[in-house]
């Protein structure tokens, strides 16, 4: 009977302290959150992207009416690529910008149904001049758009477009910023000395609770430069400062991902695996482009108020995402070519050696017969 | 006037241009780290693909132009064309074909190959009259193919599918100056086959192919591939409004044919023709040897805006001899 009430007891009271837990400490919940990140595309995003849309918020057929302007010029109507399939293009919207391809206006879109009242949009130019950009809502999901003034002035190069996202939920502040790096340039607008390793670089913005950073994303022609086999220079700012301890994780075009605590200086380095296997020679795309993503996520105990909402934490989550290449080594090979140029020179130095052989005439004495 | 006439033309020009060549190499190929870039239209090989170049051929840019559809080459983009053609007559205009003779970084090498050869003593290759006039259409053939072949990828000819855009710069991929001028600064990264495409493949191993015959033709023939040049070709279209001129004055000429012993391409005619007064010729690169090599008073003139720059004289031949003989 003893045994029987003390068993009663120890359950009474193990059901006790965890509703003490559910109403004092409703922060705790804070350290189980998995916030959404945001995302900043080309496409509108769809339900199966991990969006926060709904079914009836799908795009209509998909930009139905660009494809149908891009049909009449007989070239892409917007940044995003090369639809045309008459230009080599597969008809669906593309992942990736040209870069080769200035546009007057761009826009991106997020993976939201509609704008929250803390989502601020800006562009920082490559001069280092941050603008605010519009948010717009549209039926197929949050639109930002950016001008992007054609000509060679000041937008000539890498220009940062960020949105920030701030909402207080449970005593919990959580930012999330979603980063694109755009090129605007155009071949006409010449190549050397055009490049300035300054400009064309992601650069930081102070203004931006966590950014991703990274270095290198250009080569000097304005191509980008990113294989699968690169180390991937990363650094993490918060407000232009160094963040250490963040957590990154990195996942490749097909899925693989890795997981990466960012260092003292912000910085965290990590290879690309290669993961485009094609099944055969033929097969083989030399220009197939991928998308790695980057997701930065990192929390501290900062207490504060935003917005007349107290907060005790701070709980941030950054993303980017850029394009990378096979491997040139992949589809090069320093064998054949050196075999190649050394066979052709020993058949030709043969050839002339053989040559002069041939046309030696030999000495003949003739002789009198007295 | 006169004295200042008299010593150049008794000057060893071969010796001038030695030097200049080195210098124009060291600047076409070098120079971007100093950050020289003297033009994107040169008329000479200075190799796009060599990344510490400091001006760059025009063969890359034009090959690139022709590759437009025509409804775009003959509309407001053709503007851009023509002014890139301009400047690359307008650099031509200056020096005519002595780009070739001075200043080619890839008609340096051949030359200092040439060297090479002299040191080991191997005996130099010369063509038959015929095989010369043959040989030397082959650089009219590759001009015409470094403009139709661009031009079929954005144009269909007779309802032909267009090419793919791995037929792209094709002259530059089986040129030698891509594999052999990137390397005079350490980069090597031409000398591969690129298996990416079978076009690329085929391009990639022909360009290897001629790098191999290229070495091997420029040690036993003095300048081998300059009468392959299709560059060469490009300026004898422009070289009549050249300002830099070779005159020669037939009636003065013996026909001794020390000129075309001295020519390092081997053009015959600059010896048989004493009908013409320009002798510049398509595959002349204006070194300026024959002028050095001819024993006559004025039957040869190197002359600027109709100005004699360099001229033929008795005297200037024999001390040049003399001191030939005396470095011996």
């Amino acid at each position: 009977m003893n045994m029987k009430n003390k068993s009663n007891s120890i359950t009474l009271g193990i059901l006790l302290s965890a509703a003490l837990l559910v109403i004092f400490f409703p922060s705790g919940k804070a350290y189980c959150r998995e916030i959404k990140p945001l995302w900043l595309t080309l496409a509108p995003a769809k339900p199966s992207d991990n969006a926060e849309i709904c079914e009836q918020h799908l795009p209509p057929a998909a930009d139905t009416v660009k494809r149908k302007a891009a049909k009449k010029n007989g070239r892409p109507a917007s940044s995003a690529g090369n639809r045309n399939p008459r230009y080599g293009g597969s008809g669906k919207p593309s992942r990736f910008e040209s870069e080769h391809r200035p546009m007057p206006k761009r826009n991106y879109w997020l993976n939201l149904n509609r704008p929250t009242p803390g989502l601020k949009a800006y562009i920082m130019r490559p001069d280092g001049a941050v603008e605010t950009t519009t948010v717009q809502p549209l039926l197929a999901g949050v639109q930002v758009q950016v001008d992007t003034p054609m000509g060679d002035g000041p937008a000539h190069g890498a220009n940062n477009v960020y949105v920030v996202d701030r909402h207080v939920v449970d005593d919990v502040l959580v930012v999330r910023t979603a980063k694109w790096l755009t090129i605007h340039h155009n071949c006409g607008w010449g190549h050397d000395h055009k490049f300035d390793e300054i400009r064309q670089t992601s650069q930081a913005n102070r203004d931006i609770p966590l950014e991703i950073v990274i270095d290198n994303l250009w080569d000097t022609n304005f191509h980008s430069r990113v294989m699968s086999g690169d180390e991937l220079h990363i650094r993490l700012l918060s407000n232009g400062r160094p963040v250490s301890g963040a957590k990154l994780t990195v996942t490749s075009d097909k899925g693989w991902s890795k997981k990466i605590t960012s260092g003292k200086d912000g910085a965290a380095r990590l290879q690309l695996i290669r993961d485009y296997y094609p099944a055969g020679w033929l097969s083989f795309k030399r220009e197939k482009k991928s998308a790695f993503k980057v997701l930065a996520e990192y929390e501290k105990a900062e207490p504060g108020v935003y917005q007349d909402s107290p907060y005790s934490r701070v709980l941030m989550s950054s993303t980017f995402s850029w394009r990378y290449y096979p491997a040139r080594q992949e589809y090069h090979s320093y064998a054949w070519g050196l075999g190649i140029a050394l066979v052709f020179s020993l058949v030709s130095g043969l050839g002339v050696y053989i040559h002069r052989e041939r046309r030696k005439k030999p000495m003949r004495e003739i002789v009198f017969d007295e | 006037m006169n004295k200042l006439q008299r010593i150049i033309n008794n000057s060893n020009i071969s010796r001038f241009r030695f030097y200049m060549q080195i210098l124009f190499f060291g600047l076409l190929i070098y120079g971007g780290h100093l950050a020289i870039n003297i033009g994107d239209q040169l008329p000479t090989f200075s190799c796009v693909f060599n990344a510490d170049r400091g001006g760059s051929c025009y063969l890359l840019g034009f090959q690139h132009q022709m590759a437009l559809p025509f409804n775009r080459l003959f509309s407001g983009r053709g503007i851009g064309v023509l002014i890139g053609l301009a400047s690359f007559v307008g650099w031509f205009i200056i020096l005519n074909k002595s780009w070739c003779g001075f200043i080619c970084p890839l008609g340096t090498m051949q030359d200092w190959l040439t060297k090479l050869r002299q040191k080991f003593r191997i005996r130099p290759a010369e063509y038959s009259a015929s095989m010369f006039a043959g040989l030397s259409t082959a650089k009219y053939f590759l001009l015409v193919l470094l403009i139709l072949i661009p031009m079929g990828m954005g144009n269909s000819f007779f309802g032909l599918p267009t090419l793919n855009h791995d037929f792209a710069v094709p002259f530059c991929m089986i040129c030698p100056g891509r594999t052999l001028l990137p390397v005079m600064t350490g980069d090597f990264s031409q000398l591969t086959i690129d298996f990416s495409s079978r076009t690329k493949m085929v391009l990639t191993v022909l360009g290897m192919a001629i790098t191999g015959i290229f070495l091997v033709g420029s040690i036993v023939k003095k300048r081998f591939f300059c009468l392959f040049c299709p560059m060469s070709a490009f300026h004898y279209i422009f070289s009549r409004a050249s300002l830099l001129r070779l005159n020669k004055d037939g009636a003065k000429c013996t026909k001794c044919g020390n000129c075309y012993r001295a020519c390092d391409v081997g053009i015959r005619a600059i010896a048989d023709d004493i009908e013409s007064k320009n002798i510049v010729m398509d595959d002349c690169m204006l070194c300026l040897k024959c002028v050095e090599a001819c024993p006559e008073n004025n039957c040869l003139t190197a002359s600027f805006l109709g100005i004699p720059v360099f001229q033929s004289t008795e005297q200037g031949f024999f001390k040049r001899q003399e001191d030939k003989c005396r470095d011996k």
